[in-house]
């Protein structure tokens, strides 16, 4: 893993936790209602990475590839859904709830404001920690998983994070064309969550 | 959609840096929004736990049955 990225996902858990730890150390931080602020910046953010991802995809040529990457993404989403459906009966969570954080695969900074701004804030945590542990389990997983499941295969386990903060372990880990697929891969999950996430919680 | 589109004609370079700086101020908002539930710390930690794992075990069998199903 690259130190920057591996940087980028601590400063992200970072701030996260520096926002809990503001508003309950109470003071100016304690009555602010941040949620304008949170869908003005969720909006903006959602906008700047679909211009990022269409500014990179380039899928000319790539007929089989495409192929497996979508066939790879269906057994995350579905995955992912039965996944969250599980966890719902078995902790008693709620269905909706419980499917919106398992449908944000992986896409914590998306999934957890997403959450919390329609849900509540017990649902943004609930968000944020279960794809933060997603990518950690990736990012610790994916070399041993690549050897035990396959190297395509164990691209499930970082859902939409295998197109950017745990596409360095893959590179690691597996062959270019692992690392092309896996770009993919996670490209197309990453178009699908806000879809997934919102219809979750509609 | 709009920003796919976007993305495709110009391609800009200047986005690139953009939306890990957004992702730092969302997570900062909404963790202002959450705050600490000290109580619920530990069964949400674990709750959470289990449902990335679920998801992870779920995706890759599914997986293994569609190549079963792809295979006949």
């Amino acid at each position: 893993m690259k130190a920057g990225q591996a940087r980028l996902s601590l400063v992200l858990l970072a701030s996260f936790l520096a926002g809990a730890a503001a508003k309950t150390a109470g003071g100016f931080a304690s009555t602010l209602r941040p949620s304008l602020a949170l869908q003005l910046v969720l909006l903006l953010f959602v906008f700047s990475v679909s211009v990022e991802m269409g500014s990179r995809v380039d899928l000319v040529g790539a007929g089989k590839l495409l192929r497996e990457a979508v066939r790879l993404s269906v057994s995350t989403v579905l995955g992912s859904a039965a996944g969250g459906v599980a966890a719902a009966l078995l902790f008693g969570l709620g269905l909706r709830l419980s499917l919106a954080a398992a449908l944000g695969m992986g896409w914590y900074s998306f999934d957890a404001p997403t959450m919390a701004s329609y849900a509540g804030a017990p649902a943004g945590s609930l968000g944020f920690f279960s794809n933060f542990f997603r990518e950690l389990l990736m990012l610790l997983l994916y070399p041993l998983a690549a050897r035990v499941l396959g190297r395509g295969r164990s691209l499930v386990l970082g859902g939409a994070t295998t197109m950017d903060t745990t596409l360095p372990v893959v590179r690691g880990a597996a062959d270019p064309d692992t690392v092309t697929l896996a770009f993919a891969h996670g490209a197309l999950v990453s178009v699908m969550v806000p879809v997934l996430v919102s219809l979750a919680l509609a | 959609m709009a920003g796919l589109l976007v993305g495709r004609a110009f391609r800009p370079r200047a986005f690139a840096g953009v939306s890990p700086v957004l992702a730092v101020a969302l997570l900062f908002f909404t963790g202002l929004g959450v705050g600490w539930p000290a109580s619920a710390a530990g069964p949400l930690l674990l709750e959470s736990f289990f449902v990335a794992v679920l998801c992870i075990l779920f995706g890759v069998s599914t997986h293994a049955l569609l190549g079963r199903v792809k295979r006949g």
